[in-house]
């Protein structure tokens, strides 16, 4: 599994319960200005600011929301990865090698 | 040596350096000149070409910088928790109600309507770029700029929010509640802000939150006449008891 690392100038906020990345002036034309995201994305998130790797990361979403299904688990961080892929606002940070998910 | 003027939002100075000189009349009564070196902004010669480029040819060059410097004025106000924001601002029953949309979409037209269908009820407070103010015990409140807008109506007033009206034009009167996930993306560009750095967007977050977790919003659907106007009026009346916007 490649490694992804929150893109600088992204900032995750929280506006009245709702959670939302805001990108700096820096990014735009690359990333959208603002993007709403469930509570789930939020947890993400901040795992992958404070540099966690596939593994852990399934592990925080194992414990935080119970879910023993690792397919479950797999498929949640994906399309989590993929979305946030797909609107730049993750950078790479290299290659995994070795990992149980890759 | 330069001369250093200043200015007074919400309660904090903020000192300028102008490059020309007459740029200083379009502040009217809020400068006054001030001992010393320091100052907090100064527009550079390209940073006014590039605002004077996208202005109506007509535009003067002291116009130009008199309108880029909302934006610094506005980012430095962000250390202490106040922003400008794009609304006329008034006064109703003790409490500042904003009329918040795009440029062009009838905010002063209802201010206007509201004024010759109930003489002497409300007061200008901004025109264009009222100050809006995150205090300690999280209530907002609304201050007059100089930023007045074309009609160039304020006053030197301050009160707290009441509520927010956005402002949209349309085929038909219709107002109601604005819910939190409608209100964000319309209100982020209502907020004058760079975004350059986090904290600033933090910044504007929190004078967001604070807007619309205590404050009661609206989306007035409207077509610009008297009725669309009372309509907006009765049901803030209704909804908020008329003298206390909070919820």
């Amino acid at each position: 599994m490649e490694r992804y690392k929150t893109r600088a100038g992204v900032v995750l906020t929280c506006v009245c319960g709702e959670w939302l990345l805001v990108s700096a002036a820096a990014l735009r034309g690359l990333c959208p200005f603002v993007t709403v995201i469930n509570e789930s994305s939020a947890f993400l998130w901040k795992r992958l600011q404070s540099g966690t790797d596939a593994e852990e990361l399934e592990r925080a979403v194992r414990e935080e929301y119970e879910i023993e299904d690792p397919e479950t688990v797999r498929s949640v961080i994906v399309a989590f990865l993929q979305q946030m892929r797909e609107m730049n606002y993750l950078e790479e940070a290299g290659k995994e090698t070795g990992k149980a998910n890759d | 040596m330069e001369k250093i003027y200043q200015a007074e939002y919400a309660g904090h100075p903020v000192r300028y350096v102008f490059l020309n000189p007459f740029t200083r009349q379009h502040f009217k009564f809020w400068l006054k000149p001030v001992e010393g070196e320091e100052y907090d902004i100064k527009a550079t010669p390209e940073q006014v070409a590039r605002t004077l480029a996208h202005m109506p040819e007509t535009n003067p060059e002291y116009y130009a910088e008199y309108k880029f410097l909302i934006l610094p004025t506005s980012d430095y106000l962000l250390r202490y928790r106040c922003c400008l924001f794009h609304a006329v601002a008034f006064l109703w029953r003790g409490r500042a109600w904003l009329l918040t949309a795009p440029s062009g979409t009838g905010k002063t037209t209802q201010f206007l309507n509201w004024r010759k269908l109930h003489p002497g009820e409300i007061t200008m407070i901004c025109g264009d770029l009222p100050v809006l103010e995150l205090r300690d015990d999280g209530s907002v409140w609304v201050h007059s700029s100089n930023w007045n807008g074309k009609e160039g109506v304020g006053s030197f007033q301050s009160a707290p929010l009441g509520g927010t009206i956005l402002l949209e034009q349309g085929g038909v009167n219709r107002i109601g509640r604005l819910n939190v996930s409608e209100a964000i993306p319309a209100l982020f560009g209502q907020f004058i802000s760079e975004y350059e750095t986090e904290d600033q967007i933090r910044a504007v977050c929190a004078l967001m939150d604070g807007m619309l977790s205590r404050y009661p919003a609206w989306k007035l659907v409207n077509l610009g006449d008297d009725a669309s106007t009372e309509l907006m009026r009765s049901v803030i009346a209704e909804e908020t008891g008329g003298n206390d916007g909070t919820v």
